[in-house]
């Protein structure tokens, strides 16, 4: 079956096309699409290349960050001043999958894949979405809990620069490289000794990234000490099914947030 | 369906090819410019067996757009080496860092952009280097020495 190849010049036309077009997709480093091209996959039919410099812009210097989704992970290596994403860009592929993987690409990468989405769950990104002028940018979660619906096409990727601590951890059964086991991203904001805000992503235990309400609850405006940490611990898996694959069991995947969690948490509160 | 005119640089040399308009590089480099060097292994990008540099980055060829080379300049292995071996082969068949020889083009490309950015790798630097390509023979040791002594033959040479 013969794929055709659209090279548009603006990511609004290309968001024009893909929503009309329900066999068209974005064509970001290739990664993981190419994949599904070479092997022939039927419900690809057109591919969708994007020439806008809007993708590739980064903006980091302040306090508001903007990342293009074109941005590959290892022109994220290059940038000192985004450091706090470094160790999940490192967890992407060898240095050519960096050279070749995009920002907005790892947004859609479905588990065991996509490490650095999770980090920016953690972080409370958002994204901007094109074909879509003047609209809110969206939280970075929303984008996760669309099934069955097209994908958007994501223009950029908004953080603020995080206060506060971040812990960024994957267990692989290759690492740093390999698919996740579990990838655990966790951002905390404290106030004179007090948790002001908790979140707690998890990767490899659902289909895509996920906040863990039952970590987040158990911390809130809490210190950081051994009770919190194992109230955070038992609640971390509440109202999350872990999946099981080829790579390990749900039950596994649970045993091992939990192990991880502790431990990120507790090396957190300086123990 | 029409083809696509591509054009761009191969180890220094213009190319001029018809390609299908979703072609991957690999299947051009080795079915429409007669390129062997690159390896068809995984077809995934899992591999690192069809690994070739495009504007002096590596990419994984069997999934880059054809497309996406248009106009720019791509190395494969054999752009390095001329009338001589690179140094890097010549290590590789001394040192026995080939056995079925099916991921070596991807390893020396892989080691050779190392060297190009970091002419002092430690084993980390190495060994995070060629974590893209995969070896089923060797165990890795004697292509991680090889690549050793080649980075301290040449800052001798520089030196």
């Amino acid at each position: 079956m013969t794929v055709q190849v659209s090279s548009l010049s603006t990511v609004d036309s290309a968001a024009r096309l893909l929503s009309s077009d329900k066999t068209a997709r974005m064509l970001g480093g290739g990664t993981l699409l190419m994949q599904r091209v070479n092997a022939g996959d039927p419900g690809i039919r057109k591919l969708v290349r994007v020439d806008d410099p809007a993708l590739t812009d980064i903006s980091a210097g302040g306090a508001n960050i903007s990342i293009g989704a074109g941005v590959t992970m290892s022109q994220l290596l290059m940038k000192p001043e985004l450091e706090f994403l470094h160790s999940a860009a490192r967890c992407v592929g060898g240095p050519a999958i960096r050279n070749m993987a995009t920002l907005g690409g790892n947004l859609f990468a479905r588990a065991p894949y996509g490490d650095l989405a999770v980090l920016l769950v953690a972080l409370g990104a958002e994204v901007s979405l094109a074909g879509q002028s003047g609209s809110r940018p969206v939280a970075i979660e929303r984008l996760f809990e669309r099934s069955g619906s097209a994908p958007p096409l994501v223009r950029a990727v908004n953080i603020r620069r995080p206060q506060g601590q971040v812990m960024f951890h994957k267990m692989s059964r290759m690492n740093p490289r390999g698919p996740a086991i579990v990838t655990l991203a966790i951002h905390l904001d404290q106030s004179a000794g007090r948790i002001r805000e908790a979140r707690v992503a998890l990767g490899g235990v659902a289909d895509r990234p996920c906040l863990s309400m039952g970590a987040a609850r158990a911390m809130g405006n809490s210190r950081l000490d051994d009770a919190t940490i194992e109230r955070a611990v038992t609640d971390a898996m509440r109202g999350i099914e872990p999946r099981t694959d080829a790579i390990a069991s749900g039950w596994y995947r649970e045993q091992m947030v939990q192990v991880h969690l502790r431990r990120a948490l507790t090396q957190m509160a300086g123990g | 369906m029409a083809q696509l005119p591509l054009q761009f640089r191969l180890n220094g040399s213009d190319v001029a090819v018809f390609a299908d308009e979703a072609d991957n590089l690999l299947s051009v480099l080795r079915g429409k410019v007669g390129d062997l060097t690159p390896k068809f292994g995984c077809g995934q990008g899992g591999c690192g067996a069809c690994m070739v540099s495009v504007d002096g980055k590596t990419v994984l060829s069997c999934v880059t757009l054809a497309q996406n080379v248009q106009g720019r300049d791509v190395e494969s292995l054999a752009g390095l080496s001329g009338e001589q071996l690179d140094p890097l082969q010549t290590a590789f068949m001394d040192g026995f860092a080939a056995q079925c020889g099916y991921c070596t083009p991807g390893m020396i490309v892989a080691a050779r952009a190392l060297l190009r950015r970091n002419p002092n790798p430690d084993r980390d630097d190495i060994v995070e280097a060629i974590s893209d390509n995969l070896c089923r023979c060797t165990g890795y040791e004697p292509i991680i020495d090889a690549i050793q002594l080649v980075a301290a033959q040449e800052r001798g040479t520089r030196a």
